[in-house]
């Protein structure tokens, strides 16, 4: 039971962070019914600029909200420059354009940052000294860094909630999520919403690649690809277009993972599975709930009574 | 009697099908207007035209003011709220959120005095204001885009096709409703209908519509007596 209970802790904190990515690609998809996949790329874009801004001598936590707040203003430039004119072509185009931008992000980080590919070695907010830990009944320990990071998550995904139930501007992004058409005869600017939800998906993803960079003491030009892959499926198993499924689907793929990940070791002494077999059984979890239940787990079944 | 809609040579379509081809048609302050056409007529894009939802050419003034080239939340913020067809309601908003949705072009600070109103006039909303709009039934959820809309505070409400698969009890109701807010708060109204018979009742003026453009106009009495208008849209 100790080891369970270990192997959840260690899963949940990894599993938040896919939450966060998998909460930004549904604030996209809600406004635009487009999987943003450059996603992943533009967490890692901002990540490697609070390097910098670190770097150059702000504290980290400075630096990262910096960074996400220069993120929010690149996710807007992002939706009006590109993706708008793209998607005024065709849905493709979108698509095709995301693609394109995850490449290029890539590759400008490589040529900004010098040893981007091999890594730069990235801090970490919270206390990760060998001996911060909780001692949980049982013998599981929780690291201090692992609270911190499901704690930051939660915190970051009850602004958000609270943004879309409890604000004006909250209840104009639910509007153009649900109907479009009607947003706009409501006196709702779209794309002005779009343009937000755009910037608010970016720097969620910023706090979330500087928390991977964290925990992995590194940032490096693969930092975000596992983890958006990852997220872009917790979000699929979540729905797709529920912020709650998105949050659901992240912290059950982590812990997931990290069973998956542990036990066959703990059982047969075996090494062969390991990480990457994790995804796949992550995966085969996600074909089966789909099969069941096409929507996702939270996703709404658009039927409409006439 | 002064015109607070003014449509002329209106021309409009999706991509390079036009579906309006020169279209005049006006409504005075404080009275109803309809227009009649059958399906595929124009009805909608007409609607959606005056909204600013559709590119269109042509003159179309409110209050004496230009909003040809407005664009659709600036419409709504000078007055003009329109029921889409198909109710277009927010399904997955709970009734009392959707009419919070259709003040979102006002600057008020409470709500609650306009909900109360509404939840008045539409007891049904009331009781089911904590449901998603998506429960309700077609009766329901058109009473709940009319309140919305009303939300916004207009002087000149467009609906398309309200009768748009309700039972005639409903629809009559529905026409009742429409009337009333036309005589208590002199509010203008533009319906596009299929089923004359009911929206000719409530009308001051009548615009019959084909292939996008207007073929016949006159009051209610007028378009009544006119024989070929009468068998074509009235049935007898």
């Amino acid at each position: 039971m100790g080891h369970l209970l270990q192997y959840v802790l260690n899963g949940l904190a990894k599993g938040s962070i896919y939450s966060l990515i998998a909460l930004g690609l549904v604030v996209i998809y809600r406004g635009t019914g487009h999987l943003n996949f450059a996603q992943g790329e533009m967490a890692l874009f901002a990540t490697f600029g609070a390097w910098w801004i670190n770097d150059h001598g702000v504290p980290l936590a400075i630096a990262i909200l910096l960074a996400a707040a220069l993120a929010f203003i690149g996710g807007g430039v992002i939706e009006f420059g590109l993706m708008r004119p793209a998607g005024r072509k065709s849905p493709f185009a979108v698509i095709v354009v995301a693609i394109g931008l995850f490449q290029a992000l890539n590759s400008l980080s490589g040529l900004l940052f010098e040893n981007a590919g091999t890594g730069l070695s990235f801090g970490t907010l919270f206390p990760n000294d060998p001996k911060d830990f909780f001692r949980l009944p049982g013998g599981a320990i929780w690291r201090y860094e692992n609270v911190g990071v499901l704690v930051s998550v939660l915190i970051i995904t009850g602004i958000l909630f609270a943004l879309f139930q409890k604000t004006k501007i909250g209840l104009a992004m639910r509007m153009v999520a649900n109907n479009p058409d009607s947003a706009k005869l409501s006196g709702v600017s779209t794309n002005r919403i779009l343009m937000l939800s755009w910037g608010i998906s970016a720097a969620i993803g910023a706090i979330g690649g500087a928390l991977v960079a964290g925990i992995n003491a590194n940032v490096n030009l693969g930092t975000m690809f596992g983890v958006f892959l990852l997220a872009s499926a917790a979000a699929t198993l979540g729905g797709l277009d529920s912020p709650l499924g998105a949050v659901v689907g992240g912290l059950s793929l982590g812990v997931v993972e990290s069973l998956v990940s542990n036990y066959p070791k703990d059982w047969w002494g075996s090494t062969y599975i390991g990480a990457d077999t994790a995804v796949a059984v992550a995966f085969v979890i996600i074909l089966v709930v789909l099969l069941v239940k096409p929507s996702g787990l939270f996703g709404s079944t658009r039927v409409e009574r006439v | 009697m002064s015109r607070l809609l003014d449509v002329s040579g209106l021309v409009a379509g999706y991509g390079a099908v036009q579906v309006l081809q020169g279209l005049d048609l006006h409504v005075n302050d404080g009275e109803i207007a309809v227009i009649l056409g059958a399906n595929g007529a124009g009805k909608t894009t007409t609607m959606r035209a005056i909204s600013g939802m559709i590119q269109r050419k042509g003159t179309i003034t409110f209050d004496g003011r230009d909003i040809t080239r407005t664009s659709p939340n600036e419409i709504v913020k000078m007055g003009i709220a329109q029921v889409p067809q198909g109710r277009g309601t927010f399904t997955d908003l709970t009734v009392a959120e959707n009419l919070r949705a259709g003040a979102y072009s006002r600057k008020a600070t409470s709500l609650d005095a306009d909900l109360g109103e509404w939840y008045e006039i539409f007891p049904r909303l009331h009781e089911r204001r904590d449901q998603k709009a998506g429960s309700l039934s077609g009766g329901e959820q058109q009473m709940l885009a009319i309140a919305r809309a009303m939300m916004s505070k207009p002087r000149l409400l467009l609906c398309d096709e309200p009768s748009l698969g309700l039972a005639p009890i409903i629809t009559q109701e529905l026409f009742a409703i429409l009337a009333r807010l036309n005589a208590d708060r002199g509010l203008s109204i533009l319906v596009v209908e299929q089923n004359a018979n009911l929206a000719i009742k409530i009308a001051h003026n009548v615009f019959v519509l084909e292939t996008g453009t207007i073929v016949a106009a006159g009051t209610a009495a007028e378009i009544a007596d006119d024989d070929s208008v009468r068998k074509a849209y009235l049935g007898y």
